[in-house]
């Protein structure tokens, strides 16, 4: 295990869990992992729940494969309960390396109507929801020993979310800024759905403006440059992360 | 209009308000863009790239760009210029009397496209300008307006509208100044919010061409709307100023 590899990946996941507050994917529940390259080990927060908004580096444990505890957290020191969705999921499919799981509103009321969100807001943002989305339904949405979170990355295949029905969703990429900010954009695209189901039937955007960014997906990730300026993996999330008042809803009212 | 003017410094502190007041709105946090043409040359200015949270974007973070995309001036240092730049070059090209182009992705009117339904004027005749005639929906191409033949072929559809939708992508919006088009912009959700709400319980009353006549005329005569000096920029300088409210009788 590489301590620095393992120390950059600490601060990813815990910004991860504070973007989840952030974007209002979840409030305390909900956690986000990452696969330590080259171990069958993950990083994810501890139990008992704290406020996803103020979760640090420190918060978080190791777990391996099996769900055990390899390196605690003093003050989280329990593994959460839903450790085999997330361990199941990386030992069905070695490219991924991140799994977010949330209770998001918008998508799980899609799982529990058994409607489909669809990809229909800006093609990059949009591609998350590409293909249709697979719907775990067993157990209340609840996955709790190794044979469910199996049966989650069975229907998962090589798609990036996953209904959780009357549960929440999950999300997964090869990094944990993909799987996180696919939840944020798959939560767009849900409520723009609902939106215009409401008053219409919503166009759907064609698969020949999402085909390239899905061909991108399970490619090794790369740094996003043009005209030799390279923005950062997490773009402006950090300042959001900095700036903890800028998600407030905001609203027109003329 | 030279560079060291006192109305280009003007022109500057606006484009940056903009971006601002579209953070202010929720029409958008980091993407989306507002140009203003600089007059009497061939360039404009703009919000550069890698994005900035719309939140803190100051008049000395923007770049200057020419009608062929290239950079020259402005803040070059560490930045480079949004890909979706042609929309604003081929409209300014296409139309000189356009003297501000403004890129969102904001929810409720491009929603309403989405839904193939049209974004009505319901509410306040002065703020229903955008939507006075049904805004075009560009919907031949559905990638990013990367190119000049897709900014050409928007610039082409909006000739004379204020307003158009990029189908499932945004919205542009086009007018004689940087005030017009950000407060259309506003404006523009507002109507699309209220036409939506009241679509789902009824059928939307419209205000009718005679409520709209005055509004229109002196937002075609290019008058700066009075909100944005009383309003707007107070607005800019109070953080709760639009914090959502509720009354609890």
């Amino acid at each position: 295990m590489d301590a620095a590899v393992v120390a950059d990946l600490r601060e990813q996941v815990a910004l991860a869990h504070r973007l989840l507050a952030h974007y209002a994917l979840g409030a305390y529940q909900g956690h986000v992992s990452a696969r330590v390259p080259g171990e069958e080990l993950l990083i994810t927060r501890g139990n008992p729940a704290v406020a996803l908004a103020r979760i640090q580096p420190k918060d978080l444990m190791i777990l391996d494969f099996a769900g055990n505890v390899v390196e605690a957290s003093a003050d989280y020191p329990e593994r959460i309960a839903s450790w085999a969705l997330h361990t199941e999921i990386y030992k069905a499919r070695s490219e991924i390396m991140a799994v977010t799981h949330t209770h998001q509103k918008w998508c799980s009321v899609f799982g529990i109507a058994g409607r489909d969100v669809l990809p229909v807001l800006h093609p990059p943002t949009a591609s998350v929801a590409a293909e249709t989305w697979p719907v775990y339904d067993d157990d209340g949405g609840l996955v709790h020993n190794p044979e469910q979170g199996q049966r989650v990355a069975e229907l998962l295949g090589g798609n990036v979310a996953c209904h959780l029905r009357n549960h929440g969703m999950v999300f997964v990429g090869t990094t944990v800024s993909k799987s996180t900010l696919g939840a944020a954009d798959a939560e767009e695209q849900a409520e723009v759905t609902w939106l215009a189901m409401a008053v219409g039937e919503p166009e759907a955007i064609e698969m020949k403006y999402l085909q390239v960014e899905v061909d991108k997906r399970w490619e090794p990730p790369k740094p996003d440059v043009r005209d030799g300026v390279a923005r950062g993996e997490w773009g402006n999330q950090e300042w959001l992360d900095d700036n903890p008042d800028a998600s407030w809803v905001r609203g027109i009212t003329l | 209009m030279t560079t060291d003017s006192r109305d280009f410094a003007a022109l500057k502190e606006d484009v940056a308000l903009s971006h601002r007041l579209l953070y202010r709105t929720g029409l958008g946090t980091t993407r989306g863009h507002t140009s203003a043409r600089i007059e009497g040359t061939d360039t404009f200015l703009i919000k550069p790239w890698p994005h900035i949270q719309m939140h803190r974007v100051q008049a000395d973070d923007l770049i200057i760009m020419d009608f062929d995309g290239n950079i020259v001036g402005g803040n070059v240092k560490t930045i480079t210029k949004v890909s979706e730049w042609p929309i604003h070059a081929e409209l300014y090209k296409a139309y000189p009397a356009l003297g501000s182009v403004l890129h969102t992705h904001q929810k409720w009117a491009s929603m309403m496209a989405v839904a193939g339904q049209t974004v009505l004027p319901v509410f306040g005749a002065e703020l229903a300008t955008p939507v006075a005639e049904p805004a075009p929906v560009f919907d031949e191409d559905k990638a990013l307006i990367r190119s000049v033949e897709q900014g050409v072929a928007v610039a082409t559809l909006m000739e004379g509208a204020a307003a158009c939708h990029l189908q499932n992508h945004g919205m542009v919006f086009a007018g004689p100044n940087v005030p017009t088009v950000t407060t259309e912009a506003i404006a523009m959700e507002y109507q699309a919010e209220m036409t939506w709400r009241a679509q789902v319980i009824g059928k939307p009353g419209v205000l009718s061409d005679g409520a709209l006549r005055g509004g229109l005329e002196r937002r075609n005569r290019g008058v700066v709307p009075a909100s944005w000096e009383l309003y707007w920029r107070w607005v800019d300088t109070q953080p709760d100023a639009l914090r959502p409210r509720s009354a609890d009788l």
